[in-house]
């Protein structure tokens, strides 16, 4: 089987599309024999779970994002329009009416608050937000990759099966099945990286939680 | 003024002197204009209108812009719930201070709705219940002007048939071109004829003298009203202004104070 996806494709062109053909129509081939339960699938319930925990975590951080995003825009209307209306009100103030300059203390001193507020708020929760969402693909892809990585292995393990159970002493056959091993291997090392990363990733599960509290505490209402 | 008298209860008529109306009045100012017939004019009154016309566009302007206010405090009040309502779903039940977390959102949200209650019904509606009042005394300006404009013209039409008499004695013959009848007139029906004339001259005087004083009466009554009422509501500005306002600055200071307390409780 062409697996060498790592290996740079030089002068890929033709042949390197040609091998991701071959790639795709492998696995296609060995999930349909999966599901028709033909052949076996190696699970992983472990794997499963924290597959399922990064989903939820995902899409909790998405919609927090987004409605962080819609918070900060609100303010920032509010800010407008209370600005608007101490402007509205300072120019009905006529000259001989005491506390004329007051009024205009005061409508800087809001303006000057507001804009506090805006500003930690993008500072302290949009920004941390967006890099918190942010590694959630690069994740994912990892994931994705692992999960066609075992495919190919368990597709190379059913290959090498099949070759053993026909009993084919040929010397030349038995070559072929020790590379289907030797390849196999490598694929099952593969999936072991990511699955590292996923665990101490789905241990910031916890970080979460000092996270929301700190959004959260960002959020204080400034008097 | 040839005025043809109101119509008995007929559309028609009615409509006719309407039109006859705006001629009337179109014609006198037009007159008054070209410096031909002198103008009623009450400065006090006109500054009085000019006040007017400023107290109502800053109002107008002031409730725009509070109503836009208003609108942003609920978008924020909303959004504030989306987000905390977000925080506490994500918030396992495990984990420390669940409770804390559910009280604040149930707090947050009991604030902001009274908040804005408040705003709503005191700083909103007193707002449209003094704006309310422009409209009406607008409209009635605007008849007072109109009325003075009669007035005016009434004024002019009935010194002009009164000049007409104060011509040399009996002289309506000598003044006017004789006329066609005149001339065809026999001798033995002239005195008919004068007389005729003169009974005409003093019915349409008598007319523009009728109408002077109805002219007067109307307008004054509606002038005499509004130099009343312009000062009193120019003066009610103030009190307006201090008393929203005022209120409106205590409910964002303890609107304010309350939230930065819930927070604290984290």
């Amino acid at each position: 089987m062409a697996e060498n996806k790592m290996g740079p494709n030089i002068g890929a062109g033709a042949g390197g599309f040609a091998k991701l053909v071959q790639k795709s129509l492998n696995r296609a081939q060995e999930k349909v024999m999966q599901k028709l339960g033909k052949n076996m699938e190696t699970k992983d319930e472990q794997f499963e779970q924290y597959s399922q925990n990064l989903s939820k975590q995902q899409n909790d951080g998405g919609r927090l994002f987004k409605e962080a995003k819609a918070y900060f825009s609100a303010v920032k209307v509010m800010h407008e329009t209370s600005k608007r209306l101490s402007q509205t009100l300072r120019d009905v103030y006529e000259p001989d009416w005491q506390g004329g300059e007051d009024l205009s203390v005061i409508i800087e001193s809001e303006d000057l608050l507001w804009n506090d507020y805006e500003e930690k708020l993008t500072d302290q929760i949009v920004r941390t937000m967006e890099n918190y969402t942010g590694q959630f693909h690069e994740v994912k892809e990892r994931v994705a990759k692992r999960g066609r990585k075992l495919v190919d292995y368990d597709s190379s393990r059913h290959h090498l099966e099949a070759l053993q159970n026909a009993k084919k002493k040929d010397d030349a056959k038995k070559e072929l099945p020790r590379r289907c091993r030797q390849v196999t291997q490598r694929a099952l090392e593969m999936t072991r990286t990511p699955r590292i990363h996923l665990v101490s990733f789905t241990r910031e599960w916890r970080w979460r939680v000092t996270f929301q509290k700190t959004a959260r505490c960002s959020m204080t209402w400034k008097t | 003024m040839a005025e043809m008298g109101m119509g008995k209860g007929v559309t028609a008529g009615k409509l006719a002197s309407n039109v006859q109306k705006k001629l009337t009045r179109a014609q006198e100012k037009v007159m008054q204009k070209l410096g031909k017939a002198d103008e009623t004019r009450d400065v006090a009154f006109e500054e009085g209108v000019i006040n007017f016309n400023k107290q109502y566009t800053e109002g107008s302007k002031l409730q725009k812009d509070l109503r836009a206010y208003l609108a942003a405090v609920q978008t924020m009040h909303e959004s504030s719930k989306n987000l905390q309502e977000c925080l506490s779903d994500m918030y396992e039940p495990e984990w420390y201070g669940k409770d804390d977390v559910d009280s604040i959102v149930e707090d947050t949200d009991v604030l902001w709705t009274d908040f804005h209650q408040k705003l709503v019904d005191n700083a909103l509606i007193s707002m449209d219940t003094y704006l309310g009042q422009f409209p009406d005394i607008k409209s009635r300006i605007a008849k007072r002007d109109r009325k003075l404009v009669d007035y005016d013209s009434a004024r002019h039409n009935h010194s002009s048939t009164n000049k007409g008499k104060k011509g040399k004695d009996g002289g309506i013959k000598i003044t006017k071109p004789a006329s066609l009848l005149e001339r065809a007139t026999p001798i033995w029906a002239q005195g008919i004829l004068s007389a005729h004339n003169i009974a005409q001259s003093n019915l349409s005087r008598n007319q523009a003298e009728d109408e002077l004083e109805r002219a007067q009466k109307v307008f004054e009554e509606i002038n005499e009203d509004l130099q009343e009422e312009l000062p009193s509501l120019w003066n009610s500005r103030v009190g307006f202004y201090v008393s929203t306002f005022q209120s409106m600055a205590g409910f964002e200071e303890k609107f304010h104070k309350e939230m930065g307390k819930v927070s604290l409780m984290t």
